[in-house]
């Protein structure tokens, strides 16, 4: 299971317990198994929309992973445990005044991607 | 005609830049010294206007440096901390090109699917690279991208990189400060490709630009960078691997002649702030 320990001061209490879901299930998972997996054993139960609202929160951070499973939608961690989100989270929102990056985001047009194609193979 | 800005003409713009912080710095000192001194109002509405203005926009400019300055410090150490929690084992192939370039002692693993490589810290600089990186590119193309970084790190460029939009956040007032600051980060990036280009070959490292900036980048990741900045980077690049030269930018004339504008209206402040001091008990000048 991955670590949880650093998950607690990136994400919500509610966005950690469903990661741990996920990370645990090692496949995407849809909102149903996810609620039906942390009402296990829980007093009072976490409505299906609460859940439902944090996952897709989670998917536009980029955390998650939505893809469509039949009529619905199925999510996947994108990162590997809480210590890959925590350094990707500060790289977002801290990094722009304390490193140098290889390569900024680009939109590659075709031209340059053309160019550089060609650089490889002249080279 | 499309006219060119050598390197001469740029560092007499950072020469420039850093001349009117400077003086800026000093007209504020001695704009305190002469409401100290003199009071509140200054002896005409003019001087009152002038000195206020002098020291106004010095604190904004110090406000803006200042906050740019605690948040970078702070950053970097929440940057470090984080990555030194999350560091993984050095995928082989990554280790043996690292330890070619001898910058195996600085080199920091994390996981992640999103090809990437960075060089972060202020003081101590280190780099920083994704397991996804090495599953993304060839060995060669693996020391290419760490040739890159190594000229990073030697040049302690987070650092310099820092300090120019520093005093681009002082001098905000001066439309050239920003693009000077641009400027000065995409010359280092050219600067870490030529090193790079030397090292692994141009061919290699166009390969390497063309695999991780072809991919899909990370949203949270890609968001640190300024949407556009990144394409007109990547096409300075490719000119300089194309040329074996770094490309000459072409000046701001725009803002440049704003500046110089912006400079022309605060003179006669900036001039009034100084005269004043004969006024004071022991006149300065």
């Amino acid at each position: 299971m991955a670590e949880q320990g650093g998950a607690g001061s990136i994400l919500g209490p509610l966005e950690a317990e469903v990661m741990a879901v996920l990370w645990r299930a090692g496949k995407p998972l849809i909102v149903r198994d996810v609620v039906a997996e942390l009402n296990a054993g829980r007093d009072a139960p976490l409505a299906y929309m609460t859940v439902m609202t944090v996952m897709s929160r989670l998917a536009g951070k980029g955390i998650l992973a939505r893809s469509r499973s039949g009529r619905r939608f199925a999510y996947a961690p994108v990162a590997a445990d809480a210590a890959e989100i925590a350094v990707r989270g500060v790289l977002a929102e801290f990094g722009d005044a304390a490193l140098a990056r290889f390569v900024e985001r680009a939109e590659l047009d075709p031209r340059l991607r053309e160019r550089l194609r060609r650089l490889m193979e002249e080279n | 005609m499309r006219r060119k800005l050598s390197l001469p003409a740029a560092v007499s713009c950072w020469v420039l830049l850093f001349a009117a912080v400077v003086a800026h710095a000093a007209l504020a000192v001695l704009a305190v010294a002469e409401f100290a001194a003199l009071g509140w109002p200054l002896p005409t509405w003019f001087d009152t206007t002038a000195v206020t203005l002098v020291l106004a926009s010095a604190i904004a400019g110090l406000a803006a440096s200042g906050r740019m300055a605690l948040r970078a410090t702070a950053d970097s150490r929440a940057v470090r901390v984080v990555i030194q929690a999350g560091r993984r084992p050095v995928p082989p192939v990554v280790r043996n090109e690292a330890a070619v370039l001898g910058c195996a002692g600085r080199l920091d693993v994390v996981a992640g699917e999103e090809a990437f490589a960075v060089t972060y810290g202020l003081m101590r600089p280190r780099i920083l690279v994704s397991t996804g990186l090495a599953a993304a590119l060839t060995p060669a193309e693996v020391g290419a991208v760490l040739a890159h970084e190594r000229e990073h790190l030697l040049r302690r460029d987070p650092l310099r990189l820092l300090a120019a939009r520093l005093f681009a956040a002082w001098g905000c007032y001066l439309p050239a400060a920003q693009w000077l600051a641009g400027r000065a980060a995409l010359r280092r990036e050219l600067a870490a490709d030529r090193a790079a280009a030397g090292c692994a070959g141009r061919g290699v490292l166009a390969g390497a630009l063309l695999k991780l900036a072809s991919r899909p980048t990370c949203p949270v990741v890609a968001a640190a960078s300024p949407a556009g900045e990144g394409h007109q980077s990547l096409e300075a690049r490719v000119t300089q691997l194309e040329a074996g030269r770094p490309p000459r930018q072409s000046p701001a004339v725009t803002r440049l002649a704003a500046s110089a504008g912006t400079l022309t209206l605060l003179a006669p402040a900036f001039l009034c702030c100084a005269a004043l001091s004969h006024l004071m008990p022991g006149g300065l000048l």
